[in-house]
């Protein structure tokens, strides 16, 4: 084992360039606003050198607004560093590994939590002019002067938090050893803790923080756990080393297969898969918008890089079906069932779009089981794999997206009723259409990118059900039932898709055609508005046309990448 | 041919030029200075409207330069005219952008290239024209999307996109109740075609990837190579299955008994240039659709359910024919009368016949012509009249005469008389209906001819008979004051489509060889095999 | 010096007593730490994998393991006063305005 010091040469640092930022930048969060004036005397002269910490800041350090400069500059030069060195490749020490799938999800995780930080500025925002209140002021007034007061106080803690939790998924992206992956898992999970318990406006914060720690706690340390077993079972958790112990194992070693079962039940709840997403839409609704935009996207990415190690490195046998197959069909099935029907009754937005975030993890997990039908042949499973990959890129647009808008009207103290979102067609034409175009892309309405992700993943599915069913039946009955039970899932995705439109077009539907409370347009914000009708339109240029094919070739290297290795 | 094309691909700049002008248009007013948007928003009516006329003047050179001597019936299946090199959209999955012209598309690409403009002409003085004008471009844009399209995905696209501008037209120009109407006219039509999209998908994943095209999926969308492949749809029942799932998205669209009630709410709702373009264009999607990828990819599917496409034919032509005497709003007499047009192509295209297929063409034609002026004439009465019941008026011919007179030319011809466009269409579907299944031939000729009589008897009546010769009987809504007649624009608007009736109607070969060329070319390659390969006789 | 299976027989035993008091009980401090006893047990499975693979990782993942156990109760603890605050309650049942 090569020493710690020995690595860090330059190559090594421009492969972990982005982590490297955002480590910089939380150093530089906790130092920055603390620079001040204060001077030291050398001993025994008179000379005062400036120190710098301490003393009276200085007006730029002093600024509330500069915790949100610092983190939305580190997290792009993170995205844009990413995208330099995109195909870099190398290990750093023996727990990482930098390859093209590890960058393309330290893109995803940026990205997304780029944006929240953008939409902090409208939800959570530094009032750089707020006074302490004057004894005259009424208590209306006084309370609003208190609460910029604690906003401003707030923002080095939400902005450090954001950016731990990019560390921590950006690392956990590239581990190679199942405990690192694991330590960086709890690292943006602990994060993203406190950043649901964050929304202290009203009481829901509290409640949405107590349940989301208390569900992932658990389910994290059940997955220690399972880890701790393989350990027992194999002696080391590198993930290679596994992976040859188990296509060594004869049969199925009961250590082994509870560990693994354990751990998929931790990287469930990263997804929401059923039944662990109970907490995922209370989660949801708590937060504040930007906060639940990222775990529906980054979050969400994070739990299937975590399930793509877990299941088609590790545990995906040479042949034949993975022990895994049915029981991850099944709650696939269930998942994006139970979060289209939820979805339909739900009567808050927030929590429509987290149902029909648990619907879209049901998507992603079909697809994924359908690698371990025994079917799949290597293409077959990587077209898989880009495809769920693909989709949680254009996640982060449309998703995150939508959760933008609804920052903008939780800006104003509203978004928790489906009545706040009426009217928005004529308050706001160019934020209900850039809705109506995350909806439709949700939906999976071509040429959005949403259409084109879902596509490719129905494709794989078939693909790998392709050939069965009898061509000479001669009604379509006797067709279905001879084909391969792997095609249903591609069947139920068709299906809750089509059951999923009712509630996307809902929120189209209250946008354009009931009258709004208030004919007030939105706030102008107009760094986020620029990030939301970027957000559109990339949505769109993702699902047709030359860009989309070239994240598509993207991605597909990545993927190769991570297939090869 | 290459060489003396003015434009290397044609059909391409027709289509993607509205599209973009009319996203400039709407979007370069928000993002320039105020003054030179100001300036902007006065012009861009009339920039409109040239963008529309040189795209149907491109139509008609093309029309008058190339296609007039192509000999349709060697366009066999599958061949189209004015290909372009198809251009890579989405590789990985199979997407081109790849357009072409057959028979069944062109005269539905001239008619809406000419209606464009005359329905810009119509309501020229439109409220908010800086949104107005540039949204029936896209509109444009959109639907000669849909007939130039060659690659289903494309299709699909622009077959939803056409939705976005005729939903804001309604809902932003609309009557009263619009909001309703948008509503149901988006819920219908979208719901249908996610049945229809399922379909394509199901063809999707059973094409075998050519080359160059699917790399990553190994499946394309390319229609012409679809409709190459042997047995696209191996197993019967799937192939029934998808066929159906098809129709629901194009009977939907055109519409057909039962899924029609969302036709007169939206036409009623919608403003006179909307429900021109709904009536002349948008419904007839649905039939170019179901020609082009139903009876096309599938003809043995189509064959099997010949007796529903009769059955639904024949509904919705009685049906709409008896629920339209019974209406006293004349937006909604339209809409139920071309419920029962759209029965007639139905009819036309279940007779398996050259003939009849033929007249299912020229049928969508000449509606496309004749409805759009019927829906001026109602939207002039709106504006003029201020109401559209005009069960109760009498003797308007006295105040109103331009308006009397296209209305009455409008009714002639929609009932099919003689010398107009709807009468070869009519009589050609009848013929070939007859000479398939005999004496089912009396069910719509009956229809037709009872309609007939009835309307042109309470049309004569609204319009001369009248008690009173000075006034005739108007509606509360003038409050007494005399209505004045046509502005200079509507009834340009509507001369030019009253004088299309009459040309197409006395000369109706412009098309008709054309389309009953290529319908015979169709049946013969198309057709035929699967007939005997089903032992398929009427 | 004893043997790796009697450690990791502990370590069952105290991984169901954690879990299922994490199941039952409803006050969120007991959950706590039924989380902290899950967590533990998986400690003794390194530790008792350690010793009989005589594999150093074994305890490294042990000592971090143990650290993220005093993260996660630091940040527990503190998501529990702000609950606290607003409902005056930490029991998972009472809190309950956010179905709906």
């Amino acid at each position: 084992m090569s020493s710690i010091i020995s690595d860090m040469d330059p190559a090594t640092a421009q492969l972990i360039l982005p982590e490297l930022l955002m480590l910089g930048g939380i150093i530089a969060m906790i130092l920055v606003p603390n620079f001040g004036d204060a001077t030291m005397r050398i001993p025994l002269t008179k000379i005062r050198i400036p120190f710098l910490i301490g003393g009276t800041r200085f007006a730029t350090t002093n600024n509330p607004k500069l915790p949100n400069q610092i983190a939305t500059t580190t997290l792009a030069l993170a995205f844009m560093t990413s995208l330099l060195f995109l195909s870099e490749e190398g290990d750093v020490g023996n727990l990482l590994h930098v390859d093209e799938f590890s960058r393309m999800f330290a893109l995803v995780f940026s990205a997304a939590l780029l944006l929240a930080s953008l939409a902090t500025t409208v939800r959570l925002p530094a009032r750089p002019k707020a006074s302490a209140p004057l004894d005259t002021d009424s208590t209306v007034i006084s309370d609003a002067k208190v609460n910029a007061l604690i906003d401003n106080r707030r923002q080095v803690d939400f902005h450090i938090l954001l950016l731990t939790t990019g560390l921590g998924m950006s690392l956990m992206a590239m581990a190679t050893n199942l405990f690192m992956l694991f330590v960086c898992l709890e690292l943006a999970s602990l994060s993203s803790y406190i950043l649901v318990a964050f929304h202290k406006e009203n009481d829901v914060g509290g409640e949405a923080g107590t349940k989301y720690f208390i569900v992932g706690s658990v389910v994290s340390a059940i997955g220690i756990y399972g880890m701790s077993l393989l350990y027992l079972w194999n002696g080391n958790l590198d993930m290679t080393d596994l992976a040859a112990s188990w296509d060594a194992m004869e049969g199925m070693d009961p250590l082994a297969t509870i560990g693994v079962g354990l751990m998929l039940v931790a990287f469930g709840f990263k997804v929401g898969a059923a039944p662990f997403h109970l907490a995922v839409p209370d989660a949801y609704a708590g937060a504040s918008s930007p906060v639940a935009g990222v775990l529906a996207t980054a979050s969400k990415a994070m739990g299937f890089v975590a399930l793509i190690r877990l299941l088609l490195v590790v545990t995906m046998p040479s042949e034949g079906q993975a022990f895994w197959f049915l029981a991850l069909s099944i709650i696939a099935v269930v998942t994006m069932t139970w979060g289209n029907l939820a979805a339909l009754t739900s009567d808050n937005p927030k929590r429509v779009l987290a149902y029909s975030s648990v619907a879209h993890a049901g998507y992603m997990l079909a697809a994924l089981a359908a690698t371990g039908s025994g079917l799949a042949d290597s293409d077959t499973s990587a077209l898989i794999v880009t495809a769920v990959v693909f989709h949680l890129v254009v996640l982060v647009l449309f998703k995150l997206g939508a959760f933008l808008i609804l920052s903008m009207l939780e800006a104003e103290g509203r978004g928790h009723r489906m009545e706040d979102l009426h009217g928005m067609g004529r308050r706001d034409p160019v934020i209900a259409a850039s809705m109506f175009v995350f909806m439709l892309s949700l939906a999976g309405v071509p040429p959005l990118s949403g259409f084109l992700s879902k596509l490719l993943m129905i494709n794989g599915i078939v693909n790998v059900s392709a050939g069965s069913g009898s061509a000479s039946a001669s009604t379509a009955l006797s067709w279905a039932q001879g084909v391969d039970p792997v095609f249903w899932l591609a069947a139920a995705i068709v299906l809750n898709s089509a059951l999923s439109l009712f509630y996307y077009l809902r929120i189209v539907l209250v946008m354009f055609f009931e009258s709004p409370a208030t004919e007030k347009p939105l706030k102008r914000a107009p760094s986020l508005r620029m990030a939301i009708i970027a957000c559109a339109v990339l949505t769109l240029l993702f699902g047709i046309g030359p860009l989309s094919n070239s994240l598509l070739d993207m991605v597909g290297s990545a993927v190769d990448s991570f297939m090869g290795s | 041919m290459g060489g003396e094309r003015l434009i290397d691909d044609p059909l391409s700049v027709i289509t993607l030029v509205p599209l973009a002008m009319g996203l400039i248009l709407m979007i370069l007013p928000r993002v320039l200075p105020n003054s030179s948007a100001e300036r902007l928003i006065q012009v861009s009516r009339n920039i409109s409207m040239g963008v529309a006329l040189a795209i149907a003047t491109i139509t008609t050179m093309l029309f008058l330069g190339q296609l007039g001597s192509i000999d349709w019936t060697n366009i066999t299946q599958g061949g189209y005219v004015l290909q372009n090199e198809a251009v890579d959209l989405i590789p990985a999955i199979g997407v081109t952008w790849k357009v072409g012209a057959d028979a069944l598309s062109f005269p539905m690409i001239w008619l809406t290239a000419i209606l464009i403009p005359i329905s810009m002409l119509v309501e020229w003085d439109a409220k908010r024209a800086h949104l107005f004008f540039p949204l029936l471009l896209i509109m444009e844009g959109a639907l000669l999307g849909v007939f130039v399209a060659l690659d289903l995905f494309v299709f699909y696209v622009f077959w939803e996109l056409t939705l976005i501008p005729m939903f804001l037209l309604i809902l932003l120009w609309g009557g009263e109740d619009r909001r309703y109407a948008a509503m149901k006219f988006f819920i219908y039509t979208f719901t249908a075609s996610v049945f229809m999209l399922i379909g394509i998908l199901v063809m999707y994943f059973h094409t075998e990837a050519i080359a160059g095209l699917g790399s990553l999926s190994g499946h394309h969308f390319d229609l012409i190579a679809m409709t190459a492949q042997e047995n696209l749809i191996p197993n019967e029942g799937l192939r029934h299955f998808v066929w159906l799932l098809l129709l629901i998205g194009f009977a939907t669209k055109m519409p057909s008994v039962p899924v029609h009630t969302w036709l007169p709410d939206a036409h009623v709702q919608a403003p006179t240039a909307g429900s021109m373009l709904l009536a002349g264009v948008m419904l007839k999607m649905g039939a170019y659709g179901f020609l082009r990828i139903s009876v096309t990819v599938f003809p043995e599917s189509t064959i099997e359910f010949v007796p529903l496409l009769i059955f639904l034919g024949m509904v919705s032509l009685v049906y709409g024919a008896w629920v339209c005497m019974g209406q006293t709003n004349l937006k909604r007499m339209v809409a139920y009368s071309s419920v029962s047009h759209m029965g007639l192509i139905f009819l036309g295209i279940a007779t398996m016949q050259p003939l009849g297929i033929a007249g299912a063409l020229f049928m969508m034609f000449a509606h496309g012509i004749i409805s759009p002026l019927l829906f001026a004439v109602a939207g002039a009465f709106k504006h003029h009249y201020h109401t559209l019941e005009i069960g109760s008026m009498r003797g308007i011919a006295h105040h109103s005469p331009w308006l009397a007179a296209h209305m009455m030319l409008g009714w002639m011809a929609s009932l099919g008389l003689p010398l107009l466009a709807g009468f070869v269409a009519e009589i050609a579907i009848l013929i070939a209906f007859w000479m398939t299944y005999g004496w089912l031939v009396l069910l719509p000729a009956l229809t037709l001819i009872v309609t007939a009589a009835y309307y042109l008897n309470s049309m004569q009546r609204t319009i001369f008979e009248s008690n009173d010769s000075e006034h005739g009987i108007l509606p509360d809504t003038l409050h007494g004051e005399d209505p004045s007649d046509l502005t200079w624009h509507e009834n340009a608007g509507m001369l030019t489509l009253a004088a299309m009736t009459v040309l197409f109607g006395i000369m109706p070969f412009i098309f008709w060889d054309m389309m009953s060329d290529w319908s015979s070319g169709f049946v013969i390659d198309t057709m035929i095999e699967a007939m005997q390969a089903q032992e398929w006789s009427p | 010096m004893i043997e790796a299976s009697w450690i990791v027989g502990l370590g069952v035993i105290l991984f169901s007593i954690g879990l299922l008091g994490a199941f039952t009980r409803k006050n969120a401090i007991v959950v706590l730490m039924c989380i902290e006893v899950m967590l533990n047990a998986a400690n003794l499975n390194f530790v008792a994998g350690a010793s009989h693979y005589s594999d150093v990782d074994g305890w490294v993942f042990t000592a971090i393991a143990i650290a993220i156990a005093a993260a996660e109760v630091a940040i527990g603890l503190a998501i529990l006063l702000s609950l606290y605050s607003t409902q005056e309650t930490i029991s998972l049942d009472e809190a309950n305005i956010l179905r709906n």
